[in-house]
């Protein structure tokens, strides 16, 4: 019988930064039908706003800490010198199945204040089953 | 139990002096079995910010070197495509305490030095935890 497993999934968590400082707070379920966050990776239309940009409390999946409190966002980025296939930061063994992902980000600041635009940070989780996580 | 991954940040501020040196002073959580990378960054960026970011790591009373030597301080300035970890491999026993010292040569600004640690820690599932969540949608009557 053919499987109707999927493979695959990168689920989008959009964080919108309309404010200098402002902190935006994240609660969301991973994709019930995935095992495993294989890797995360940041994408924003200017990467200059991602400077001392940070999580304000910790970075957790299911209560346990993955990212400590400070850790930058710009650290989860990386430009398009780098191959796509290269550019997601990966994670070691964490478990999805609807796993509760939580953390709140704080803009440094710098950005809006001088004069640009709103901007939003667009958060991928690689989701994998077993089976394509080996 | 079991084994998972996790990045701890260390805040060091640092001063705009010429040679400025700062003694370094971290614990590590009791739970901390692995210390498998580090990182440093500024948090901030632009012309002053140090490139270059000369330090020493020992673990517990100068036993154990971690590192020693000049590091690429990581900012958006010098980022040539992705921020990478350095990778080291070193067993840390129960409450390690990481000293050290972190020197930078010259720097116009303020700012704060992080210092990132890739860690193993060790996870008691058993833990009791105070809080209970229940999803009603795994439920079925």
């Amino acid at each position: 019988m053919a499987s109707n497993i999927r493979k695959q999934r990168y689920q989008i968590v959009p964080i919108r930064i309309t404010a200098a400082n402002q902190i935006v707070g994240i609660n969301v379920e991973t994709d019930n039908a995935y095992d495993k966050i294989k890797s995360i990776q940041a994408e924003v239309l200017n990467s200059a706003a991602l400077t001392g940009g940070a999580f304000s409390t910790p970075f957790t999946v299911n209560d346990q800490v993955v990212f400590d409190t400070g850790f930058e966002m710009k650290l989860l980025y990386s430009t398009l010198n780098v191959p796509a296939k290269d550019r997601s930061f990966p994670l070691n063994n964490v478990s999805a199945k609807g796993a509760k992902v939580q953390f709140q980000f704080q803009d440094n600041g710098g950005f809006v204040a001088n004069g640009n635009a709103p901007y939003t940070i667009n958060l991928y989780l690689h989701l994998v089953n077993e089976v394509e996580a080996k | 139990m079991r084994l998972r991954e996790k990045y701890i940040v260390y805040n060091v501020p640092m001063q705009n002096t010429f040679l400025y040196k700062r003694d370094l002073n971290f614990k590590f959580p009791s739970n901390v079995k692995k210390i498998t990378g580090f990182l440093i960054s500024a948090n901030r960026t632009g012309a002053g910010t140090p490139k270059v970011f000369s330090t020493t790591m020992l673990l517990n009373s100068e036993k154990e070197e971690i590192f020693s030597g000049d590091v690429l301080v990581e900012d958006m300035a010098n980022f040539d495509g992705q921020f990478k970890f350095k990778e080291i491999d070193v067993d840390v026993i129960p409450n390690s305490l990481l000293s050290g010292v972190a020197i930078h040569f010259n720097c116009a600004s303020v700012y704060t030095a992080k210092y990132y640690f890739r860690c193993i820690e060790q996870v008691d599932d058993n833990m009791v935890t105070d809080t209970i969540d229940i999803n009603p949608r795994f439920f079925h009557v």
